[in-house]
């Protein structure tokens, strides 16, 4: 698998510098701050973090953080232990040993404007995890304008890394590294160191002045720097601002994603909708197709329909005149009612006629009127007209009734 | 991409979901409305579709009846001469009188046609019935539209019938 290029930003003397990892080899990077965007590693600066070495005897390690943190509280640092992003308790021995040397590291200022900015994703760690340390060796450099040393253990872990007050090579930068050995040795931990090296940068770098070399009981040697290496170890430092940053930006996201989520909701509802009345509209695009195949049968049959509609007064007995003549003659009494005209058509019947009283007038209305043979007509009668000799004189007027022909229907003739 | 650029991005995806989303269920809508039309029509065309179905068989009888029994037209002088020659026929049989014979036009029905006659009849009642009685048939394929009776007043005995005779043909096929 191809190793992917890694950008690097380090502190180095004159401020922070651009290192690559092309191919496995680390080379130098691009000078200029704005191509740094999607830096992968930043290394905090000594002097941005403060490094608080402790030992503790006899402590299970599941509780060793736990412990650590309540000493960091006891130093006054409860506000910067406040943020998990904030401080990191690095173990330098072996885990499972109970008394083993511990270095809390604690961000105590930010990092310059540029440099948040090209770390939206980068990694956070000490700068010390950026040099190669050795056994036996504290190891000194020049990063910011000043001097930072850094104390190894006996793997070459860092045990202590801390930035120096003195900014040079001087008999006061000794006697500042005499005291950090000496509360080193008060806090329980004393690194086997046999010398200490300065990683130089340049030529005016190489040379070691006699008062700071006087003021040491160890041996001084210079080495010239080599390219940084990549941390062994991850680390949770993450400054303030990337934190507030990586927040704002996650809560972004998760607006995004609602949205997406929504819209997705959104458009699997509208294509349910839209596929359940598409397969509405095939079916009955098909329905009508084969409706449209029977179009010719329906037709016959409407025709044949429409032709014994039209011949129904020819073709159903109980509609002809002299049926209607012969239901009416039924309900004629023996005596007391004379039909003086009778009209008879398919929309309608008209009946003139006199009464010897006005009682068989009466009567003779109420037995036309429930006649089962006229129940498809539907009768206006009005009360007959009483004349001056007694007789009275009445006209019955029929139309045909909404519901009338289910009796001729049940009757017709289809076949002779 | 800016943290603002995100958000400005964010509200012009809201806008646009937002708009394509109501432009989307209009269009819905509007699709949803004219297949509902369009199966209201079809459910109707079914329904008569069905019920036509349903009776395929007895309207399919009916016509082959007709067909089969219904008197071809040949002329319209022919057509009422028929109609006139069973009036009479029928009337002789009866003893009545037919003092009154007025053809009129004849009346136009899909694949049919008629010969329209007006008659003036005069007789007794009992042999008027039977005369029409007899007159009007299902084979007959003859129709009285209109039809009134009244008392002759020349004698009392007598009724007076002024009809419309209609006799429908069927018409050759075209």
């Amino acid at each position: 698998m191809k190793p992917t290029d890694e950008l690097l930003l380090i502190p180095h003397e004159e401020g922070f510098r651009a290192w690559r990892t092309k191919a496995g080899q680390m080379q130098p990077g691009e000078p200029e701050a704005k191509s740094w965007r999607g830096a992968e590693w930043v290394a905090l600066p000594a002097r941005s973090t403060v490094s608080v070495p402790m030992r503790f005897q006899g402590v299970e390690g599941a509780r060793r953080d736990s412990a650590a943190q309540l000493e960091l509280e006891a130093a006054g640092f409860s506000n910067e232990t406040s943020d998990s992003n904030n401080f990191e308790i690095v173990v330098t021995g072996a885990p499972e040993e109970r008394d083993q040397p511990i270095s809390a590291i604690i961000q105590v200022s930010s990092l310059p404007a540029s440099i948040l900015e090209a770390s939206d994703d980068a990694r956070f760690a000490p700068s010390v995890a950026f040099h190669q340390l050795q056994p036996g060796e504290a190891l000194m450099w020049y990063e910011a304008g000043g001097l930072v040393i850094a104390i190894p253990n006996e793997q070459g872990s860092p045990l202590h890394c801390q930035a120096l007050a003195a900014r040079a090579l001087d008999a006061d930068a000794a006697a500042e590294i005499r005291c950090i050995f000496a509360a080193l040795e008060l806090a329980g931990i004393s690194p086997d160191l046999q010398s200490i090296c300065l990683s130089s940068t340049n030529e005016s770098e190489d040379i070691v002045p006699l008062s700071f070399e006087n003021g040491l009981d160890l041996p001084v040697s210079v080495r010239r720097a080599g390219p940084p290496i990549l941390p062994s170890q991850t680390s949770r430092l993450v400054p303030a601002p990337v934190v507030q940053l990586r927040h704002e930006r996650q809560q972004r996201r998760m607006v995004m994603m609602g949205v997406a989520a929504f819209t997705f909701v959104l458009i699997a509802a509208l294509g349910a909708f839209a596929a359940r009345v598409m397969m509405r509209e095939r079916q009955l695009v098909a329905e009508s197709q084969r409706l449209d195949a029977l179009e010719p049968d329906l037709a016959a049959i409407r025709d044949a329909k429409a032709s014994w509609e039209d011949l129904r007064p020819a073709l159903t007995p109980n509609q002809y005149p002299v049926e209607s003549i012969y239901q009416l003659i039924l309900l004629l009494p023996p005596e007391g009612i004379r039909v003086t005209r009778l009209e008879l058509k398919l929309d309608g019947i008209v009946i003139d006629g006199e009464a010897s009283s006005l009682g068989h007038g009466i009567e003779f209305r109420d037995k036309l009127v429930a006649s089962p043979a006229f129940n498809r007509w539907q009768w206006e009668f009005p009360s007959p007209t009483s004349l001056p000799d007694g007789r009275a004189t009445f006209r019955a007027e029929a139309r045909p009734h909404d519901a009338a022909g289910e009796d001729g229907l049940t009757q017709e003739v289809t076949s002779l | 991409m800016t943290a603002s650029e995100q958000r400005l991005a964010l509200a012009l995806g809201v806008i646009l979901i937002g708009g394509g989303a109501f432009m989307g269920l209009t269009k819905l809508k509007a699709w949803k409305q004219r297949v509902d039309s369009v199966a209201s029509d079809v459910t109707t065309r079914r329904a008569e579709a069905d019920e036509l179905l349903a009776k395929q068989d007895f309207w399919e009888q009916r016509s082959s009846w007709l067909g089969e029994k219904q008197p071809p037209f040949t002329k319209p002088g022919e057509a009422i001469t028929n109609v006139l020659s069973i009036v009479d026929e029928l009337a002789g049989k009866h003893g009545i009188s037919v003092p009154g014979k007025q053809p009129n036009e004849a009346g136009e029905r899909a694949g049919m046609t008629s010969a329209v006659v007006t008659l003036r009849v005069v007789g007794e009642m009992k042999p008027v019935m039977n005369w029409l009685y007899e007159l009007q048939q299902p084979g007959s394929f003859i129709v009285v539209p209109a039809m009134t009776i009244t008392p002759n007043e020349e004698d009392t005995a007598k009724i007076e019938v002024n009809m419309r005779v209609e006799k429908w043909f069927r018409l050759p096929p075209t």
